[in-house]
């Protein structure tokens, strides 16, 4: 029987954060020395899918059926983190080699069937004084609102147990989904969190689940890690590529076209009575897309304010306020979104469309100034 | 319709979409932080609000921060009556 704690781990947690990953995954790096809001500094962009009407900043926001991706799913973001595909934990330490750069931080997603293999390597880390961010199923934490009613993947970090009294000493601070728990929590119910199968339901898939096969994330390569100017200076030029809409990501359109597509297609929307698929479409994922969208504007502005010597202070300060302004609008389209989706009313769908052009106008001063700059 | 009336309104649509402290409704506290009143319980408020006042809310004003507390929804109300 053992017992570890670890101790002064950052209880992060920003309103911009992208979801639970990015809070969990923020509050270890702040535990391991670096700047969340920079090695996280994902590309300012919008994507769009017209087929199925889902967005996104840099990867469209799906319902997930499993917790795997693709190596290029999984890095269309970030400048200065790199994410191999995840893959099943072997002890004796023959995982496959990632290829990817020094000047990167490797944040490493591990899965794993065995429940006392996860276990055991939960343990190995905290005793290592690592903390741990992993998956589990909110339908099994005691703490949050969800528990024994909604199934859920979300990401808490585990920073210690105590074998012979049975708890885990973890914390989940993502308050965007009223999550505020720090404290203790029994192994058994973490352990069934993180193998729970994770059935879901919505009017967009029907019946579906999204095991959470015990993933946890480990970071590569952050002894000695030096954040790079040339890979701050990408971010920002990535960005103005992407927005101005002269690449495709993961086969989809990026940016100003992608947006006036989705004006299009709300333009569209104005004849047809809502149904039901679309009515639970704005009321629940566009309304959450828009929502992270403003998130993301308010992130990159956080980024653009930390970052020093590349950009001139007039400029950065002019940027910052143009992201403000657009999160903002992007945040009414979320708000106007569900209110139409409550409401039925489809005179709401001109409203979200002026509320768009603003974005338009705001970002596009932005990556004009950017690429003066740059 | 007197001010007083609307405050009073609103604190018993306030106290029916509170997760907690809704029988200690004040007007000056921030809805999210005292009463649990997150961005959607917000817009279904509002909605809640256009129908019992009869009043049409302004789209561009519809975000959290304008409304984050009792007394910035009641003085919305009473300059659009």
């Amino acid at each position: 029987m053992a017992i570890k704690e670890i101790k002064n781990v950052p209880r992060f947690f920003e309103p911009y954060v992208s979801d639970c990953f990015h809070n969990a995954l923020s509050a270890q790096l702040m535990y391991l020395g670096l700047n969340p809001n920079i090695i996280l500094a994902d590309y300012l962009s919008f994507l769009y899918d017209k087929e199925t009407g889902y967005m996104g900043v840099n990867y469209l926001y799906k319902y997930n059926t499993s917790v795997e991706f693709s190596e290029t799913e999984l890095n269309t973001s970030f400048e200065q983190a790199y994410f191999p595909v995840p893959e099943v934990y072997k002890r004796d330490g023959t995982e496959n080699k990632a290829d990817y750069s020094r000047d990167q931080i490797m944040v490493k997603m591990y899965i794993e069937s065995d429940s006392d293999c996860a276990y055991n390597r939960v343990k190995e880390l905290i005793d290592s004084d690592i903390p741990v961010v992993a998956a589990v199923d909110l339908f099994y934490m005691q703490y949050h609102r969800a528990y024994q009613k909604e199934h859920g993947l979300h990401y808490v970090v585990i920073t210690g147990y105590n074998e012979e009294e049975g708890w885990y000493e973890l914390f989940d601070k993502y308050r965007l989904s009223n999550s505020d728990f720090d404290g203790r929590l029994p192994i058994n119910e973490v352990r069934m969190a993180r193998a729970s199968d994770n059935p879901l339901n919505n009017a967009m898939m029907g019946e579906y689940s999204r095991p959470v096969q015990n993933v946890w994330c480990e970071v590569e390569n952050h002894k000695g890690f030096k954040l790079q100017n040339d890979r701050i200076a990408a971010t920002l030029k990535e960005s103005c590529i992407r927005m101005s809409s002269k690449k495709e990501v993961l086969g989809y359109q990026c940016g100003f076209d992608a947006i006036n597509t989705l004006v299009d297609d709300l333009e569209a929307k104005k004849a047809v009575p809502l149904c039901e698929k679309n009515q639970y479409m704005f009321k629940t994922y566009y309304n959450e897309t828009f929502k992270n969208i403003a998130r993301s504007r308010k992130r990159f502005k956080t980024f653009i304010n930390e970052i020093d010597g590349i950009l001139p202070q007039n400029i950065q300060s002019d940027i910052s306020d143009l992201l403000e302004e657009s999160s903002r609008h992007w945040d009414i389209c979320a708000n106007l979104s569900l209110k139409l989706g409550i409401t039925k009313k489809l005179t709401l769908l001109e409203d979200i469309i002026n509320q768009l052009k603003e974005v338009i106008v705001n970002e596009q001063k932005v990556i004009s100034d950017l690429g003066n700059a740059l | 319709m007197k001010k007083e009336e609307i405050e009073q309104k609103i604190s018993e649509l306030l106290k029916g979409r509170s997760q907690f402290n809704g029988d200690n409704i004040k007007l000056d506290c921030d809805l999210r932080d005292n009463y649990g009143i997150d961005s959607i319980a917000l817009v279904e408020l509002l909605i809640e609000i256009e129908c019992e006042f009869d009043i049409s809310i302004d789209s561009n004003l519809l975000t959290y921060e304008y409304f984050s507390t009792g007394n910035a929804i009641c003085d919305y109300v009473f300059k659009k009556l």
